[in-house]
């Protein structure tokens, strides 16, 4: 199944950031969007959350589709410890006995167990978004969309993050839509890297990585021929 | 270790009331008329007269009681309105021109009016009341605009209710806006609740006392109450802060 973007149009006053613009996604994959700061790639997944709405176009297949969506920054409630945070969200949903199975499972996949009773403030910056990647993993979502969670985190937790990122989604293989304006980001993760550029954003070219995600390293060949090609595209 | 922290923290605050004591002992030395000014040691000898009297606690509390009944009260109010105002604009016009009018009348006017308008007793609730109201309205006001728009955005992606939304996120956010307002309208509504008290004269009250005292020109006694009210102060603020921190707790 694919989810199909058609006929998208947004504009900021008289600026055409999007013109009848077309991308595909496949369910249950990772599909990266790549592309210059300023680009639409923030605009394009808030419209797909539906933060903010189109001028025109559909988003075939997104209808009832329930999004959980890993913002550049934590997001999370300061007064709230990590065990509250990933509550908050799934306080409506489900029942006390199942929602603490799920929590505690989440954080102790995402390596947290021992900080369950910390506060935000309390933890690193990494630890924080450890805390959000659980909390959008926890949530029981068929999307989830991520804009560039890992922006601004030195490469050691950049690394870790990455790893608790992979498990979590080997878990349940949910329809990710990860947008970054780094090259190699997209290599390690994404099953589909589309190239954005231009305005109004035109889909430059669009990579299938077909690697094991586990064997991946910007050392092998075939990926560092593809950072080269896409450096040049986006040049 | 510890306790040379807590003398080197403290050391500046005991030098500065001691030197407030020596100054006070030597004004009190130069004017010579204990009517005037009296030293420190009759003014602690007139406390603890007033400490001994039997009538001395129900007039502290009483006149705590009527303080506190009137902040009570305008801080559910103060905490609606400025809920309302935070949200809405509209609001915030219409109320805007009410604040200005209550936070600009003069204290005495107000107390004078409530003279005339209610019985003695209730006077200083009224004034307390007032006076606290605009202060944490718009407190609370200012923290309702301070809310962090991208954690309603996350709340409102993950299907948070409103009502979850408001009681989880708008209201702990707005704690330390409305513990501040709490903290300055005491200060000021202490002082407020007092002057009531010496103009409406009810049976017990620190006012009163004040005013009887000043009448029989008691003036150690009238310094003796002063210090019994800059000290009720100091124990709510200190009693606010303490409850500030086990409230905010996630705070470093």
């Amino acid at each position: 199944m694919t989810l199909k973007i058609q006929n998208l149009c947004k504009s900021y006053e008289n600026m055409k950031v999007f013109q009848n613009f077309h991308m595909e996604i496949s369910e249950n994959h990772i599909t990266c969007i790549l592309g210059p700061s300023g680009c639409g790639k923030t605009t394009l997944l808030n419209m797909i959350s539906g933060i903010i709405q189109q001028d025109d176009g559909t988003f075939l297949g997104l209808e009832h589709k329930v999004i959980s969506y890993l913002f550049q920054e934590p997001r999370l409630l300061d007064w709230k410890t990590v065990w509250g945070n990933i509550e908050f969200i799934l306080k409506d949903i489900y029942q006390k006995e199942e929602r603490e199975k799920i929590i505690s499972k989440y954080i102790e996949m995402v390596g947290l167990k021992e900080f369950k009773d910390y506060y935000p403030p309390q933890l690193s910056g990494g630890m924080m978004q450890r805390v959000s990647i659980a909390r959008a993993f926890a949530y029981p979502s068929d999307i989830l969309l991520m804009d560039e969670p890992f922006k601004g985190l030195d490469i050691k937790i950049k690394e870790s993050l990455f790893y608790a990122f992979i498990k979590l989604w080997n878990e349940d293989l949910r329809t990710v839509i990860f947008v970054t304006h780094d090259i190699e980001e997209a290599l390690l993760l994404g099953d589909h890297v589309y190239v954005l550029g231009d305005i109004p954003v035109k889909i430059k070219k669009c990579f299938e990585i077909s690697m094991p995600r586990e064997k991946r390293s910007m050392e092998k060949e075939t990926l560092k021929e593809i950072k080269k090609e896409i450096y040049k595209i986006l040049k | 270790m510890r306790i040379s922290i807590i003398i080197n923290n403290k050391f500046p605050t005991i030098l500065s009331v001691l030197t407030l004591i020596i100054t006070w002992k030597i004004l009190s030395e130069i004017v010579d008329q204990e009517m005037i000014l009296p030293s420190p040691e009759v003014t602690c000898k007139s406390l603890i007269v007033l400490l001994k009297s039997k009538t001395f606690f129900k007039v502290v509390m009483t006149t705590i009681g009527r303080g506190l009944v009137g902040f009570f009260l305008s801080c559910i109010l103060g905490l609606i309105v400025g809920i309302f105002t935070g949200v809405s604009s509209v609001i915030e016009k219409i109320v805007a021109p009410w604040l200005i009018i209550i936070k600009s009348t003069p204290v005495m006017s107000i107390i004078i009016l409530a003279l005339i308008w209610f019985e003695t007793e209730h006077v200083p609730i009224f004034v307390s009341f007032l006076v606290a109201f605009p202060i944490i309205c718009v407190n609370v006001s200012e923290g309702m605009k301070s809310v962090d728009q991208k954690i309603i955005q996350m709340a409102q992606i993950y299907g948070v209710k409103k009502w979850r939304i408001l009681f989880e996120i708008y209201l702990p956010s707005i704690a330390s806006f409305f513990v501040a307002g709490i903290c300055t309208a005491m200060g000021i509504g202490w002082k407020a609740v007092i002057a009531a008290e010496v103009l409406s004269q009810p049976k017990y009250a620190i006012g009163t006392s004040l005013y009887t005292s000043k009448i029989y020109i008691e003036t150690a006694s009238v310094f003796a109450w002063t210090v019994v009210a800059i000290f009720l102060s100091f124990v709510f603020e200190k009693v606010i802060r303490i409850l500030e921190k086990k409230i905010i707790r996630w705070r470093i």
